[in-house]
């Protein structure tokens, strides 16, 4: 399919979805439903009662007089989500023929009713900003890829890969020190400053993953600029039980195989002790293109996690451990080469080392990495309507890169020690303070201090440092029926002390950055089921070590890369304006956004290569402009006939760099997407069967800088992806089952975003397997 | 009971927290004296081109001290040699035939690792090319076009292929401008068998070839 075709399918297809949308809903959806929600116990109206309408996923919160109403409902039956902070969840079925009110009493709290604390249970705080969560069955899909393509799904973001087994999330174009990623409520400390370096987490630790689009700073942190990803695994359980889940996915490419399990309980005998192990084990072997197989393409992967918490009536601890290794071979022919190898590997149709046959075996090249995250977090309730919390949290990261061949010298060789080798300590306090509905404000305040230091043993690349940096904010919201603001201020403060060599001469430069950030939001609800979100925002970021001192020969990226020890402050301003619209058989969800940005950092190409012993390399030198990075995000849902499903997506982003008048590198390129779905329920036993499909079709990226890659961009491609699966129910388990195939076609293509595109073609096509198995082993009812 | 059980739990809790951490090595505490680059790995720094008639030897190099990246690489800066060489130009004479030998080195080291010998007692895996041509013949030859120079592999590999560490080169019967005669020593395990475009690079240094 090309270009310009696809397109033309695209907007046909989105008009399609309103013009029938809108035809349809003019009879049985007009119904105005209206809630009260009182306290079972004193009859006090309850304010600020987070409402779910489960058919239509409306959601909203009631009034001072704890009133709330629907509108654009349907006849039949609806179920409601009512929750209330320190009541239990409700759920109410109502039977709709015409315009009802009805009352519902709240049981009212468990602070008499239960010594146990489960105050972490309340509902998410809407904010202001965008967020998309990945959970449930969207999540299920997911499984058995790393995290960077997991995030795929998310509309917005897309990844920079280094082949197909490391990606880097990137959000609306920007990716490493520009996005926060929180990984059970703690900043991912790893090495973020490689573009082949992709976050040390295991994906199967979640069970919800979220993307907040748009700067955020104020509260996790001034550096959020693109984004925040929030990983976040299950709570825990408040009644006595022991449940479990175990993931097993194989893939035929690559012969992959993963094993996860997690196991989670709530002690019987003493109130308040809940527990979770959780662990995954993966190996692969080298992948294969349409084509031919890759050589050393392989993966292995051992993860672990426990968490361990102690909850009482008003105060709780939580403690958390995690370990996360792999070992990745990186494609051999991939490895860094000079320029004249680069020329040769981009005029070749086949890369050198590709093979005819699979192996497990990772050779070097290679990455060996691991990182662990040790938390502890202890909350508190003040009052009925204050909360604090105080958390710690010690992560340790070590990177070990392993070039493609030994030394020739025998004693060198017989070590076999990493040429790369970096291991990054991080210690990090937060302080958090929060407090609920005092006349209709909710709001938190805090503070933040982390401790870094950094530790190179292999060759220099960036320097050893020490960074310390505190931060302190204060945002409040203001919630009305219709209408919420948000305003938040923070100001943050950094120390970077680095410690490197200019020849053999010991240097210690010293620097210090302080700045404010700040964010103004608002959601507007014109109907309950029109809401619009609107977030203005700023954040900055110091520049990182890598590009200030950094000085040699980067074997991820081919290149020559020299700091700029001179670079001042990156700060951006940001808006960002989602309106999300829920039709009893439509969701319709679109995001605009652009970026300013002053000083952004990013790197220039020289003009001339510079000669080492090993040949000429391209060099790049790190500076800084003032660029603009803007966007569109669409996604349309519709519903046919309760067994149907149509989704469009579209994601149009530009990028341009004034100082050079030009575009700016590696953007994503405009993307379109189509899925259409089939389930139905067979019985009690089969929940559900259903068969998906989805066209996902990337443009080329014609968007580029002139004369500064290595090699023009890839042509656009289109994919062809499809599954099949089930939701079977065996007592209490649940299992599910799917048989699932990406690049169904095998097609070949090549990406802008991989750089393994300059060497080789990407993945072909993928056929897995993937079953989940929950466990009940016991449950106390 | 039920008291002590919660006690065990919360050292358990404790234990497992801060105990369970990977093992760190003694050089993370020094994160203010970092170590000097490159001191624990193998660098290649030098190569040596040592170019005899018989009775005079001209020596000329390039030196990146530090390796690829970092300080920038450079030609010349002889100190003990009998004709130093001020740029990247070699100047032969007409009708003359020189021994070229080449070695390599690593100065990173406090005593300077003799990284031709390795490649040497590797010679299965290692060969040096001039001006990327495969060359061809028993020895091994290549003749470049630019200086009309003819260079002849002198030394054998254990699957008797040249390896060029050591060479003949015979200058041709005319004077000739500069042109491009570009040393690289490729990397190839288990490949080896005379073509240049396999494995990669380990060194690529263009010189100038004058024949005067």
């Amino acid at each position: 399919m090309n270009f310009y075709l696809s397109k033309y399918v695209f907007v046909l297809l989105f008009s399609f979805l309103l013009l029938s949308n809108s035809l349809k809903s003019q009879d049985s959806c007009q119904i105005n439903l209206t809630i009260r929600v009182i306290d079972l116990d004193n009859g006090k109206e309850l304010e600020s009662t987070l409402v779910t309408i489960n058919e239509t996923k409306q959601t909203n919160t009631t009034n001072a007089h704890g009133n709330i109403t629907f509108s654009n409902l349907c006849i039949g039956s609806n179920k409601l989500i009512i929750q209330h902070f320190g009541c239990h969840d409700t759920v109410v079925t109502v039977d709709l023929k015409k315009d009802l009110k009805i009352i519902v009493k709240l049981p009212h709290s468990y602070y008499e009713l239960n010594e146990i604390d489960i105050i972490d249970k309340q509902p998410n705080i809407i904010k202001t900003q965008t967020v998309i969560d990945l959970k449930d069955k969207e999540l299920d899909q997911t499984r058995g890829q790393s995290l960077g393509e997991a995030l795929k799904l998310v509309n917005g973001v897309t990844t920079l890969n280094t082949g197909s087994t490391i990606s880097k999330p990137m959000i609306h174009g920007m990716q490493g020190y520009r996005i926060l990623i929180l990984n059970n409520g703690i900043r991912q400390e790893g090495q973020q400053w490689g573009n082949e370096h992709a976050p040390e987490i295991d994906p199967f630790i979640a069970q919800k993953i979220s993307v907040i689009k748009g700067a955020n700073a104020v509260r996790y942190g001034s550096d959020a600029m693109a984004g925040v990803i929030l990983v976040e695994p299950n709570d825990l359980p408040d009644k006595a039980s022991v449940t479990g889940e175990v993931n097993l996915v194989g893939l035929i490419n690559g012969k992959t195989g993963i094993a996860s399990a997690i196991l989670q309980g709530y002690f019987d005998k003493i109130k308040g002790f809940s527990w979770r192990v959780q662990g995954t084990l993966k190996k692969g072997g080298n992948t294969n293109t349409p084509n031919y197989y890759l050589k050393n393409t392989g993966v292995q992967e051992s993860n672990f996690s426990y968490a361990l918490n102690y909850h009482r009536k008003n105060w709780g601890l939580e403690t958390y451990y995690s370990q996360f290794k792999t070992k990745i071979g990186i494609f051999s022919s991939a490895h860094v080469g000079n320029l004249t190898d680069l020329q040769a590997a981009f005029n070749s149709n086949k890369p050198q080392d590709s093979l005819a046959t699979f192996s497990y075996d990772i050779a070097r090249p290679y990455q060996d990495i691991s990182h662990e995250l040790a938390k502890s977090k202890f909350h508190l309730h003040i009052t009925n309507r204050w909360k604090a919390f105080v958390q710690y949290a010690y992560q340790y990261n070590i990177r070990k890169e392993y070039d493609k061949h030994l030394p020739k010298n025998y004693a060198l060789a017989e070590l076999n020690k990493p040429e790369l080798d970096y291991r990054i300590t991080s210690q990090s306090v937060d302080l958090v303070l929060e407090h609920l509905n005092i006349k209709s404000f909710r709001g938190q305040f805090g503070g933040s201090y982390l401790n870094q230091k950094n530790v190179y043993l292999g060759r220099f690349f960036i320097p050893n440092y020490i960074n310390n940096s505190w931060g302190v904010f204060a945002s409040e919201r203001f919630v009305k029926h219709h209408i919420e603001f948000e305003a938040g201020i923070r100001y943050d403060q950094k120390n970077l002390k680095s410690f490197y060599y200019i020849g053999n001469n010991l240097v210690k430069p010293e620097l210090n950055f302080n700045n404010l950030s700040w964010n103004l939001g608002s959601i507007i609800k014109p109907k309950t089921n029109l809401n619009i979100f609107i977030n203005i925002g700023s954040a900055w970021r110091a520049p990182a070590p890598n590009e200030l001192y950094s000085n040699g020969l980067h074997q991820g990226t081919g290149a020559i890369e020299r700091g700029d020890a001179n670079l001042k402050t990156e700060q951006v301003y940001n808006i960002t304006t989602t309106g999300v619209y829920q039709l009893k058989n439509m969701d319709i969800e679109l995001t605009a956004y652009h970026n300013q940005f002053t000083n952004f950092i990013y790197m220039e190409p020289a003009s001339e290569p510079e000669l080492t012993i090993r040949g000429a390399f391209p060099v790049f030198n790190y500076k800084q402009t003032n660029a603009r990075i803007s966007g569109f995000d669409g996604k349309i849902t519709k519903r046919f006939f309760n067994h149907f499903q149509v989704m469009g997506k579209a994601m149009i982003l530009r990028a341009w760099n004034y100082s050079a008048n030009d575009y700016l590198i590696y953007m994503p390129s405009d993307r379109y997407s189509v899925d259409i779905k089939a389930h139905t329920k067979i019985s009690k036993k089969i929940t559900e069967i259903y068969i998906q499909g989805g066209y996902q079709y990337i443009t080329k990226q014609w968007r580029v800088p002139a004369n500064v890659d290595f090699a023009a961009p890839p042509k656009g491609y289109g994919l062809l992806n499809a599954e099949i699966g089930t939701y079977l129910k065996f007592g209490n388990q649940k299992l599910n089952i799917a048989v699932t195939a990406s690049n169904l076609f095998n097609t070949v293509y090549r990406d802008y975003l991989d750089r393994f595109r300059y060497f080789t073609d990407a993945q072909g096509r993928n056929i897995g397997i993937r079953i989940k198995v929950p466990l009940t082993i016991y449950d106390k009812k | 009971m039920k008291h002590s059980f919660k006690i065990i739990t919360f050292s358990l809790i404790i234990i497992l927290t801060f105990n369970a951490c990977f093992k760190k090595n003694k050089l993370d505490a020094n994160v203010e004296n970092p170590l000097l680059p490159a001191n624990e790995n193998e660098v290649i720094t030098t190569m040596k081109l040592s170019i005899t008639d018989g009775t005079t030897t001209l020596n000329y190099q390039f030196k990146d001290p530090d390796g690829d990246g970092g300080i920038v690489g450079a030609y010349g800066n002889l100190s003990n040699t009998l004709t130093a060489q001020s740029d990247s130009v070699i100047n032969l004479s007409i009708n003359k035939t020189y021994t070229v030998s080449i070695l390599l080195l690593d100065e990173t080291k406090a005593v300077a690792d003799t990284i031709s010998n390795a490649v040497l007692s590797e010679g299965v895996d290692h060969m040096f090319f001039f001006n990327s041509i495969n060359p061809t013949g028993n020895p091994y030859s290549v003749y470049l076009t630019g200086s009309m120079t003819t260079i002849t592999y002198l030394d054998l590999d254990a699957n008797l292929r040249g390896i060029g560490l050591l060479t003949k080169w015979q200058a041709p019967s005319m004077a000739m401008a500069k042109s491009i005669v570009t040393v690289s020593l490729r990397h190839q395990p288990g490949v080896k068998n005379g073509t240049y475009a396999l494995g990669d690079a380990d060194i690529e240094i263009p010189f100038k070839l004058k024949i005067n």
